[in-house]
């Protein structure tokens, strides 16, 4: 009878201390391939990096961490991101210092002698392993408890929305909408060209929003449980701050339905970027300057955005409150995915938050899936099999739509698709020239 | 099933087990399980044979005036032609003595794999651990499955099946623990520490040696023990019959002969280099561990043996049969 075994070489295992640290580090990743994935690749790097270095167990130990922060980062900002919950501002920092922490470290223990390298380590040991597991929580919302769509919004949109109170850092307006300001900013004042359908000479107008586009923030979040209490709202903080410095959309909806103000509704904020979008008069081009950016901040699962229903209702109310106050159109308020381009290989869906399932309807919109794209009819972009991949499997059915359309223009005037595309595209670029 | 990363794509999980080949791919947001039985009918040549297998859209393969049917259609066609299956594998490994083996193992695969469609298309595939006593069987099992997969136009990697079972089933703690695959062939275990594998090992006790066995001490074929066995036994009660006393004693054997060799496979290892922080978890897949009572049993004959490392639980896989295609698919996504 075979009575086989083999036994492996655990060499690659280090220290019973740095085993520890890397088990408390890996509980925070719960995917199995992810896990795997980064314990042989700590475990790898530091059999490498650790070479030579066996009599310093202290260097070996900040190596090791230093590997071990390598390969989260490596995990979390990869190009085929993973389900590694935020913060990662601060772990992005200090995955980007990593070679100068290293140095650091290793400097001032071989100056400062072993004795107080040793007291140094231990603290240096102890707060990373702190700061990893609270950087890296378990992932967020079980997607079991999310809806697969939200009803039509069935009451008309209030006739006016005004300010009830305004009171420290938080405004109530008349329809129940409360917006947090206390990371407001003005930013730059509107002022842009609308572009009229009929191909009468641009328009300058300026001062108030023209349209909304909904974005989803598509970040990771903290997980949402009880023992991160702490960790929840922190994470949503810091990164309403850390938008809010950079000037990146108006206003954000937290997962709670909190709406934060980031730049007040006259002034410009970056999220829209190259996007084309058109109402029955005219057409916009790159939104910023035109439109009002709402993000959601949300959860990228199984190919869609993913929010809660406190955010909707949180939408609904901020919507009917700028389209009150500004008179902005239905046909205006669109999600990303949908004005996005890529100008330089003329595609739509660049980006693609929103391309699909937005409640449209659950906001009072009529369904903006079915318009078909002025970034298409137009202008003549067009899209590529990387984009219904990227949105597993389908396109809006405004896409089809505006392919007919221009089929049948290009028919009428006798010329081929691609033809009328190209010239078409000829005139998004002659105006691309005034918005610029 | 819960859903495993996204980047599944082109990676496949494959168990090439003694009694079926199962393949794992992601497909949409979820795993895809497929199984064919690794076993195939010789027929003998004749027009009506012909004819019934055409009707019935039956692949088969022709040689030397045989029709072979194979996969999960030889189990279907045995009966009606009042014929038995034949296994391409035998304890684990390809069957050296089985003349048809290599082209149906090979045949059974292509239909469960298709031909590659990517250049980097990854298959893992599990091997069992390997026989002490020629190591070469091994080497020559694994190197015909790479070349199959090599055909195929895929690349590909192997897994031990006892850790294929701990990067399955022991996530949570971190791949700390001791895998057990209990199948057909043979009986694979290994013990992992932060999923690096620190001893493996294999039994030739398992599932084919109960019902050969319990077939000869009974007068019953092995083919009818296997049924009653897969049907109806209970090892947490009393046997009924003469087939399930039988059959309790030699489940038994298969534990003792399993639970000693882990014994002493662990004591080597614990000494040395390794030493555990903490106690760790005993995970069992595979057909043979699905009888109810087959947990309870391994784990008091655990405590009964002085196991040299302190074992926190035994638990059975949630789906026994899959924890080794899930755990090569595993293998086969992280390998990035
Ligand atoms: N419900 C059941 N009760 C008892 N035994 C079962 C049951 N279902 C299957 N088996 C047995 O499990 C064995 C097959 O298990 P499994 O599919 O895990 O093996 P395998 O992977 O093909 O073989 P190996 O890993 O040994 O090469 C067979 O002996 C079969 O009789
Ligand atoms: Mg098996
Ligand atoms: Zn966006």
């Amino acid at each position: 009878m075979r009575n086989p075994q083999t036994k492996h070489n655990p060499a690659a295992l280090p220290h019973k201390r740095l085993r520890a640290s890397l088990n408390v580090l890996s509980s925070r990743i719960h995917d199995p391939v992810n896990k795997l994935w980064f314990i042989n690749r700590t475990l790898k790097g530091f059999d490498e990096k650790s070479e030579g270095l066996k009599r310093l167990p202290i260097v070996r130990g900040i190596v090791f961490h230093y590997v071990a922060l390598e390969s989260l980062g490596e995990l979390i900002w990869s190009s085929n991101p993973v389900a590694v919950a935020l913060p990662t501002r601060p772990l992005w920092v200090l995955y980007r210092l990593r070679h100068v922490l290293l140095a650091l470290t290793i400097g001032a223990i071989s100056l400062g002698g072993y004795r107080l390298g040793v007291v140094g380590y231990d603290a240096a040991q102890t707060g990373a392993d702190w700061l990893f597991t609270r950087l890296i929580p378990t992932p967020a919302m079980a997607s079991a408890d999310v809806l697969e769509s939200y009803p039509d919004r069935e009451a008309l949109p209030p006739k006016s929305v005004w300010l009830v109170s305004s009171e420290g850092n938080e405004e109530l307006w008349s329809n129940g909408l409360r917006v947090d300001t206390s990371f407001e900013t003005v930013g730059e004042p509107r002022s842009f060209f609308a572009f009229p359908t009929d191909g009468a000479p641009p328009v300058p107008l300026g001062g108030n929003p023209i349209g909304i586009v909904y974005h989803a923030s598509q970040s990771d979040m903290a997980p949402l449980a009880r023992e991160f209490n702490r960790d929840i709202l922190t994470t949503t903080r810091e990164l309403v701050g850390w938008l809010s410095r950079r000037e990146i959309y108006n206003y954000m909806i937290d997962r709670f339905g909190l709406v934060y103000r980031i730049v007040s509704d006259k002034g410009v904020a970056v999220h829209a970027g190259v996007s084309i979008w058109a109402d029955d008069d005219y057409y916009y081009l790159n939104l910023n300057k035109s439109f009002i950016g709402v993000a959601f901040e949300s959860q990228w699962n199984a190919g869609r955005d993913i929010i809660t229903e406190a955010q909707v209702q949180a939408a609904l109310n901020l919507t009917d409150a700028l389209r009150a106050r500004y008179g902005i159109a239905d046909a205006n308020c669109v999600p990303h995915g949908l004005v996005s381009v890529n100008a330089t290989r003329r595609l739509i869906g660049y980006h693609a938050d929103w391309a699909q399932s937005f409640p449209v309807g659950a906001l009072g919109l009529e369904d903006k899936y079915l318009v078909p794209p002025a970034s298409m009819t137009a202008f003549g972009f067009g899209y590529d099999d990387d984009l219904a991949k990227r949105l597993g499997g389908a396109l809006w059915p405004g896409v089809a739509q505006a392919e007919r359309e221009v089929d049948a223009r290009a028919k009428e005037e006798a010329v081929s698709p691609e033809v009328l595309r190209a010239r078409l595209h000829r005139r998004y670029r002659e105006n691309l020239d005034l918005v610029r | 099933m819960e859903n495993v990363v996204a980047s599944g794509e082109g990676r496949i999980g494959l168990d090439v087990g003694t009694s079926k080949i199962m393949s794992i791919r992601q497909s949409g947001n979820q795993l895809k399980a497929t199984t064919e039985i690794n076993a195939f009918l010789p027929l003998p040549h004749s027009r009506i044979t012909e004819n019934i297998l055409l009707q019935n859209k039956v692949h088969y393969y022709q040689n030397n005036g045989h029709f072979f049917v194979y996969g999960n259609n030889a189990e279907k066609f045995a009966g009606l032609f009042n014929a038995e299956t034949r296994r391409p594998m035998s304890g684990g490994l390809i069957n050296p003595n089985e003349p048809s083996a290599l082209i149906l193992i090979k045949t059974i695969i292509q239909g469960l794999l298709k031909k590659s469609k990517g250049k980097d298309d990854l298959v893992c595939y599990s091997i069992p651990g390997a026989p002490a006593d020629a190591p070469s069987d091994l080497i020559y099992h694994e190197q015909l499955l790479k070349g199959y997969l090599t055909e195929l136009g895929y690349k590909s990697k192997s897994v031990n099946e006892g850790q294929a079972i701990v990067f399955s089933e022991l996530e949570k703690e971190n791949f700390t623990g001791i895998g057990i695959s209990a199948g057909g062939g043979m009986c694979n275990a290994c013990l992992s520490y932060l999923s690096v594998p620190v001893v493996s090992f294999a039994t030739s006790k398992a599932g084919d040696f109960i019902d050969k066995s319990v077939g000869s001490v009974t007068g019953e074929s092995a083919t009818r023990v296997k049924m009653i066995k897969e049907q109806s036994l209970d090892l947490a009660s009393s046997p009924k019959d003469k087939v399930e006393e039988a059959l309790h004693i030699y489940y038994d054997e298969v534990i003792n002969t399993l639970i000693t060799t882990l014994n002493k496979a662990v004591a080597q290892t614990s000494t040395e280099t390794f030493q555990l922080d903490k106690p760790i978890p005993v995970v069992l897949a595979g057909g043979t561990a699905q009888p109810k009572g087959f947990r309870d049993r391994i784990e008091k004959a655990l405590e009964a043996s002085n196991c040299p490392v302190p074992i926190s639980e035994v638990r059975l896989s949630p789906n026994p049969t899959q924890a080794t295609a899930r755990g090569a698919f595993i293998a086969a996504v992280y390998d990035s």
